[in-house]
């Protein structure tokens, strides 16, 4: 509640009783019960403190016979309009002569008077409304300008209590039983609801009620219509308001409803006890009621201000508020606007100053003008103040406060990160004494209870959440801006860092909420694109022990080396972050470009638990395979010979690599492998293990470099892989010596030359190197006949026999040699007979494609001296020609174009 | 009362730019598909009439753009979802991978009351494809083993690995259901939709909203006017 207006009394202990008041500009008139009408001339005080002048000036004893019942003004016409005696008279405005009784108005009750300006055919034009209810119709006279136009009648169901236009063809009347608006084009009545609660009405009984109402009707007759004391319940009452828009009387309430009939606000307005008049002075609707009359706000409903009138009974709409009971008239002059903010600021009831400010003309604002969002923010002070978070922050939010104004409101486990000058938050402006003052409020520090300040923080998230989105925005856009410049401004670069400042403190504030109310999200605040605080995260988080959000947080900042230096030291604490796997996982989605973090990294998690740390380099992530593997061979080279083959392994068997260098690496891992194993007992599965591994590594790659590594071969051991290795080189002689003197393995001897026999290619026919082997042993060895003779036996058919003979030593016994013998002539015969056959059947071809040959010679064709060209229909005569083989012969420049078209395609 | 009240539920449907959320909702909705790519602007909605556990609730899906992430989409759009859907292509690893980062961004921006409960259903979409590419691999391979001088990876293997991955994570993430589904096909679309609108429901039951109720002005109109002369 606040002093909205200022009450003055005009008129003491009239001797008149006045039965009807009506003001425009200065003046006043009064109409009393006998007929007399009395002009005041009223003078608004200039100051607070002076008095209202008011001055009698004129007394028209013989107006009317009787009672004035209503008085009006139609300023286009110049006329004051009266009712009185049952007729409405216009008289002239300055004379008071009377111009016209309308004849046809005998029986009127009632009038309303509507002036507008149209715009008719691009004129502007008053348009003027007078409407009169007569008993069970109701006459509309209409004026343009100040020129009669028309009358016309309306028939309506019941007699019109009361009635209001609603712009100039509207017209919502008031019955006993229901309000109706009609369309005065269209003569439509609809109806609205009715004055009265059901229970009411059923209370009186329908006989009672109808009794009721023609009683009434009698005594309004009586009484001039306007009113009764004690009126009966759910009197009609009608209000015209701005914007086409009336407020209907509802016993103790009043609903605002629009021109087509519904109803305009959420909520009515609720008096303190049913209104017997109902008036609206902008922007407050003024009711009087039994013992006093009350002012409310029209949009907040609340009350304003109420004043002791005792029998008050008539008002006057608009800006000139007059109130009279049947002897005193009051005056309401309302406070200047600024005056009744100030007020309602200093009261701290910001609502109804917002509301104030939001209906009031711009124009009678002057300096305060642009305190509307100031107040709009005090409100949301207040409104955080008194606990009401969740209207603070929307408010807040609509109001773009500075986050950190808001972040400010917190205790410090929220707003500790702000810079210390954020605190002072609205900063006092000068010479306003009243927003000093809310302001040394908003400092005070807010005490809450753990339930209210969660509540806060979970408003706050929803806060923070959009602010960090419009900051972004912003600063997104700005950074556009700049792109499509060549030139750098250094404004637009202070002004991005002023954003990016901004996000700090709304997302460290955001992390701090979450640890509060929502711990989970935090995980989520940090992995995705943020701006909290190094510092305060870091702090914040290690408190927490949330350790996997933090390891987030340093990867979203690129800050890998802290994030593994974290991790390292957590390995050993139980929980989710427990072991090597966190770190595995961290460094293999780093990628090349942190190499040395990964080589660096890598050392501890290889060593303390090898067989899930190789995973950095040999799982299957888009990332590992970016690595470079010559660098990762050599690194795990110097820290460890297994872990080297197992990553040369995945290489090499997963990934295809074929380079040389790392099929020779792992040849030659496998060999100090197996030599590091035999230096130390109780090995032997391991060098069984990876000896076949080797073996079968040398067999099926072709990628290594078999002379270096013969070089690397121990010179006492390894025989088989120094065979494969010969033999890879083409040294075959050297590789069968092997098997045959240092393994004796007669039998591989065997298979390697069924493996690498070539009979394309004589010169090295490694049967008969084997056979060398054999029977030429080195230092003056005996021979060893018998696995030559076996090979004799079964591979003879390859081997030349002569050159067989001169191998075989002299004592060599014949039937020994049978078999060799027996298979080689039967090999001879038989490749003889074969190129019997063959040379035979070449014979026969020959023979063939001679006979073709001397048939196609046989062929001719004649060129006589008429021969054509039946392609350029030209004579062949002595040109060059070509024949086709069904005889066509053409030029032979003309051979091309003929087979081209589809002749005898070749 | 709570029956009684008309439900209406919120799904968002988030993912990577092309992964197929509009016709996901255009499949489900319309019964329609389209092969022709054409990029969703902002955002759009359709609603769709559900029974969901004998109830008639009405599900307004929320068709969002993937290409400009959140930007052009106020906080206030993301308030009051009942159900979030991510999707993914199963043809396209990296349209997997960006899910952590759309469910951490609807979480900041949608502040659902409580976060650690809230309905999210993942849908890797695009299966159809996958069928295709594995039948046009078989020929290649078939091609190649006539050829065995070649070396020969397994295909197959890629595919498996990002279904056991998405269902891995969704298991790590609160046990979030997982579906396969074909737009094109309309294959497994329904089945995803009707768990939606479940896990929805159970998500709107929980926060009930109380409109003020609305002022009457004519419950109490006398409907005769006296005599008609």
């Amino acid at each position: 509640m606040h002093d909205a207006f200022k009450v003055y009394t005009v008129i003491e202990k009239l001797p008149h009783k006045i039965e009807s008041i009506f003001a425009q500009g200065d003046k006043l008139y009064v109409g009393t019960l006998y007929g007399t009408l009395l002009v005041y001339s009223v003078r608004e005080p200039l100051g607070q403190d002076e008095a209202i002048s008011v001055t009698l000036m004129e007394t028209l004893k013989t107006f009317s016979k009787k009672a004035i019942e209503q008085i009006d003004i139609i300023k286009a016409v110049g006329v004051l309009v009266t009712l009185s005696d049952g007729y409405v008279n216009l008289h002239d405005l300055e004379s008071f002569a009377l111009r016209t009784q309308l004849g046809e108005t005998r029986g009127a009750n009632l009038f309303s008077v509507f002036s507008k300006i149209e715009i008719q055919d691009g004129f502007p034009q008053v348009v003027t409304r007078l409407a009169v209810a007569v008993r069970r119709k109701v006459i509309v006279f209409s004026w343009q300008d100040s020129e009669f136009m028309s009358t016309k009648d309306f028939p309506v169901p019941d007699r019109v209590r009361t009635m209001e236009w609603v712009g100039t063809q509207n017209l919502c009347m008031g019955f006993d039983s229901e309000y109706a608006l009609m369309d005065c084009r269209t003569s439509v009545l609809k109806t609205l609801f009715s004055p009265t609660s059901p229970s009411v009405q059923g209370a009186l009984g329908s006989t009672l009620e109808s009794t009721l109402n023609t009683l009434n009707t009698f005594s309004s007759l009586a009484t001039g219509g306007l009113m009764g004391f004690g009126s009966k319940p759910g009197k009609p009452l009608i209000t015209r308001l701005p914007n086409d828009e009336i407020l209907l009387g509802k016993e103790n309430s009043s609903i605002s409803v629009g021109v087509d009939g519904m109803p305009k606000r959420k909520k009515g307005i609720e008096w303190s006890g049913m209104p017997e008049e109902l008036g609206y002075s902008s922007p407050y609707a003024v009711a009087i009621l039994s013992r006093h009359i009350e002012i409310r706000n029209i949009e907040t409903r609340e009350l304003v201000q109420s004043a002791e009138m005792p029998h008050a009974r008539l008002l006057t709409q608009g800006k000139l508020l007059y109130i009279a009971s049947t002897s005193e008239v009051w005056r309401l002059i309302p406070f200047s606007f600024p005056q009744q903010i100030d007020e309602l600021v200093q009261k701290e009831e910001y609502q109804e100053a917002i509301s104030l400010i939001n209906q009031i003309n711009p124009v009678l604002l002057d300096e305060t003008v642009d305190t509307l969002g100031k107040i709009k923010t005090l409100y949301a002070h207040h409104l955080f103040r008194t606990h009401q978070y969740e209207k603070s922050l929307t408010l807040f939010s609509e109001l773009d406060t500075p986050a950190a104004e808001v972040i400010g409101l917190y205790p410090a486990v929220i707003s500790s990160h702000l810079p210390p000058k954020e605190l002072e938050v609205v900063s006092p402006k000068p010479g306003n004494v009243d927003l000093n003052e809310a302001n040394a409020k908003n400092t005070q520090p807010i005490i809450m209870s753990t339930k209210e300040l969660e509540d806060a923080v979970e408003c706050l998230i929803r806060f923070l959440a959009d602010k960090r989105q419009k900051i972004s925005k912003s600063l997104q856009t700005l950074q556009n801006n700049h792109d499509s410049f060549s030139y750098r401004h250094s404004n637009q670069e202070d002004e991005a860092e002023e954003y990016l400042q901004m996000l700090e403190i709304v997302d460290t504030a955001l992390l701090k909420s979450y640890m509060m109310t929502h711990e989970r999200l935090v995980g989520s605040l940090l992995r995705v694109n943020n701006h909290c605080n190094p510092d305060e995260t870091e702090s914040l988080l290690l408190k927490h022990k949330k350790y996997k959000e933090l390891v987030d947080f340093y990867r979203g900042k690129q800050l890998h080396r802290k994030a593994l230096e974290l991790l390292k030291t957590i390995h050993a604490n139980p929980g989710e972050m427990n072991g090597v796997l966190p770190t595995v996982n961290y460094l293999q989605r780093l990628g090349v470009d942190h190499l040395p973090l990964i080589l660096e990294f890598g050392t501890w998690i290889l060593e303390l638990d090898p067989e899930v740390a190789m995973k950095i380099f040999i799982d299957d992530e888009p990332e590992i395979d970016t690595l470079p593997r010559y660098k990762i061979m050599a690194y795990l080279e110097r820290l460890s010979l297994d872990l080297c083959v197992v990553y040369l392994e995945h290489v090499i068997h997963e990934l295809g690599d074929k380079t040389s260098d790392f099929h020779n690496t792992l040849v030659v891992s496998y060999l100090a492998q197996i030599q590091r194993d035999s230096s130390t007992p109780d090995n032997e599965e391991d060098i069984i293990k990876t000896k076949a591994k080797l073996l079968q590594f040398l067999d099926e790659s072709t990628s290594y470099k078999a002379e270096r590594i013969l070089s690397r071969l121990p010179v006492d051991s390894c025989y088989e892989e120094r065979a494969i290795l010969l033999s890879r080189i083409g040294q075959h002689d050297q590789a069968l010596n092997i098997y045959v003197h240092k393994l004796n393995n007669f039998q591989a001897a065997e298979e390697y030359c069924i493996k690498n026999f070539n009979s394309n290619d004589p010169t090295k026919n490694v049967y008969l190197l084997l056979l060398k082997v054999y029977l030429r042993p080195p230092n003056r060895e005996k021979p060893m006949l018998e696995p030559a003779l076996d090979i004799l036996t079964r591979h003879g058919t390859h081997i030349d026999p002569s050159a067989v003979m001169a191998l075989l030593p002299a004592s060599t016994r014949i039937d020994q040699l049978f078999k060799f013998f027996e298979k080689s002539i039967r090999e001879s015969n038989k490749t003889k007979h074969m190129d019997m056959i063959v040379k035979n059947m070449l014979k026969a071809e020959r023979l063939q494609t001679q006979e073709q040959l001397t048939f196609y010679r046989s062929r001719r064709v004649k060129i006589t001296e008429d021969r054509m060209c039946p392609k350029c229909n030209k004579r062949i005569g002595n040109s060059v020609f070509a024949v086709f083989p069904d005889g066509v012969v053409v030029h032979y420049s003309c051979k091309e174009t003929m087979a081209a078209m589809g002749h005898w395609r070749t | 009362m709570a029956s009684r009240k008309k439900v209406l539920l919120k799904v968002i449907i988030l993912g990577e730019s092309g992964v197929g959320k509009t016709s996901l909702m255009n499949q489900y909705v319309n019964k329609k598909f389209s092969n022709q790519y054409k990029a969703t602007i902002g955002a759009d909605f359709l609603t769709k009439e559900v029974l969901v556990d004998d109830r008639l609730v009405t599900m307004q899906i929320w068709d969002t753009a993937g290409q400009e992430r959140f930007q052009s989409l106020g906080v206030a759009f993301y308030r009051g979802a009942d159900c979030c859907v991510l999707v993914y292509d199963v043809n396209n690893a990296k349209s997997f991978e960006t899910l952590e980062s759309w469910r951490d961004e609807f979480l900041i921006q949608a502040s659902p009351r409580g976060p650690e409960n809230f309905p999210f259903v993942v849908i890797g979409n695009k299966i159809d494809m996958e069928e295709s590419k594995r039948m046009m691999w078989d020929q290649t391979m078939t091609d190649l083993r006539a050829r065995s001088d070649l070396d020969i990876y397994i295909y197959d293997g890629v595919i498996e690995i990002s279904q056991k991955r998405a269902m891995a994570w969704c298991q790590s993430k609160g046990n979030i259901p997982y579906f396969e589904t074909s737009a094109k096909e309309a294959i497994n679309v329904e089945q995803a939709f009707q768990t939606i609108a479940k896990n929805a429901l159970q998500q709107e039951v929980e926060v009930e909203i109380d409109f003020p109720d609305p002022i009457k002005i004519d419950s109490d109109t006398s409907k005769d006017f006296g005599c008609a002369c």
